[in-house]
């Protein structure tokens, strides 16, 4: 990919200067190209599909428990993985400082599976992805995490988030008959109220915004 | 060749997924925006698995690692809730009165329309729920005693609803600003129609998000008092 003759001060100067080209244009597609080429031929990607699959194992491990025992036990089990996943995901944050899309998604699959422990462990009424956003909100206004760390995974997270409903919305076709038994009262329970609460929630918030106008 | 067995491999829920949203996304983009990709998608696939009679489970072997990322993408809200926060703290007073009185509606108006229609217990009570992202409102509903699998279809509903007919309804409704928007439609239409806002504009979805996760954090305690009146 790039030259075999890697004198030992080439390589940071080189960063350092995609470093000041991506500070004034994030998007600045070739800086950015440079900098994975720049990347890719060095072993890390191992690394970081390792932790991710880690973190993603866990998850689905702990999320099948069929109780709550089960689950603490798992959960415990898992203090140890994750704490080898923690290891592993800290020595990736620092060894690939750059790399976009996979530290990302390392970071907030982290944060998932942080909020599911939290929530197996201290059995919170909350759900695991709302504790893990709760968390990762406050590690970002904490400066813990940086956002240029996380942003482009999340971008194209969310820019696809519909995507992940899919296979919900197609799960309702297992209830259609039962809803189609009481269409009247479920078309007026949902739709009806539904709307009102959307409009109700507009007025009042754009009401109280108006009153007191914004500095 | 049993074609249920060739759909149960992962493979095949996961296509057809990516697949079904990848060409609904690209007519909206290409000839028509107003179609809504989810709800384009979605039907095309209840229609594919009624008509080649291939079984839900089997579709979900593959549907659920596609649904899996949600948790992430729910995490990676945060970001958005970061970058916009100037705009969210300016009208917190106004975005959290609207949240609590959004929800507070929500809840009565259901329990109201299906008392007046005279609905089953199982379905109220699988239903009171329904605004609040489905991982909070499954957990309500269990712990109401309705029907969880129930519970987290009418969530989805509603949330498809809102997304689907919100942006045009808040127009209709004189709801303008993007913090009203935002709120409105993350507070009744949760993940759905927070991701339906980021579509076209980060600053409503930033709102939106800030509503989803405060509606699922307040949601569980307004509930306090229904299970007290329950018992």
């Amino acid at each position: 990919m790039h030259s075999s003759n890697n004198s030992a001060d080439f390589l940071p100067r080189l960063h350092y200067l995609l470093d000041l080209l991506l500070e004034r244009n994030k998007n600045s597609y070739p800086a950015r190209e440079a900098r994975l080429l720049l990347l890719q031929s060095n072993n890390y990607r191992l690394c970081i599909i390792y932790a991710v699959a880690v973190g993603g194992e866990g998850t689905y491990f702990v999320s099948d428990c069929p109780s709550f025992n089960t689950g603490l036990i798992s959960g415990s089990l898992f203090l140890g993985v994750a704490g080898l996943g923690h290891l592993c995901l800290n020595q990736v944050i620092h060894v690939c400082e750059r790399r976009d899309l996979m530290r990302g998604l390392a970071i907030l699959l982290a944060f998932h599976f942080l909020g599911l422990f939290i929530q197996t462990a201290a059995s919170v009424p909350i759900p695991a992805n709302v504790i893990g956003l709760i968390l990762f909100t406050a590690c970002l206004f904490l400066k813990i995490i940086k956002l240029e760390w996380v942003e482009a995974s999340a971008q194209f997270l969310l820019r696809h988030m519909l995507l992940f409903f899919v296979p919900f919305v197609v799960g309702t076709m297992a209830f259609f008959p039962l809803i189609r038994h009481s269409l009247l009262a479920i078309v007026f329970g949902l739709v009806l109220s539904t709307l009102l609460s959307l409009a109700a929630t507009g007025w009042l918030t754009q009401w109280l915004e108006k009153r007191r106008p914004s500095a | 060749m049993n074609l249920n067995e060739l759909a149960s491999h992962p493979l095949f829920g996961i296509a057809v997924t990516v697949g079904a949203y990848a060409l609904a996304d690209y007519v909206r983009q290409r000839w028509w925006k107003w179609l809504h990709p989810l709800l384009a998608a979605s039907v095309a696939l209840i229609l594919i698995l009624q008509l080649s009679d291939i079984s839900y489970e089997a579709y979900n072997v593959g549907g659920s690692t596609v649904s899996f990322f949600l948790g992430p993408a729910t995490i990676a809200l945060g970001t958005v809730i970061y970058k916009n926060w100037p705009r969210v703290r300016r009208h917190a007073a106004a975005i959290l009165s609207g949240i609590a009185f959004g929800s507070v509606i929500g809840i009565g108006s259901t329990a109201l329309f299906l008392w007046l229609f005279d609905a089953s217990q199982e379905i109220l009570l699988s239903m009171l729920p329904k605004n609040v992202t489905s991982p909070v409102s499954i957990e309500i509903v269990y712990a109401l005693g309705g029907i969880p699998p129930l519970g987290a279809a009418f969530t989805v509903l509603a949330g498809l609803l809102g997304s689907v007919a919100g942006p045009a309804l808040a127009r209709l409704a004189g709801i303008r600003t993007d913090a009203a928007i935002g709120t409105a439609i993350g507070t009744t239409a949760h993940g759905i129609g927070t991701a339906r806002l980021l579509l076209d504009s980060e600053s409503q979805g930033a709102v939106s998000g800030f509503a989803m996760g405060a509606a699922a954090i307040m949601t569980p305690v307004f509930f306090i008092p229904v299970y007290g009146w329950l018992v």
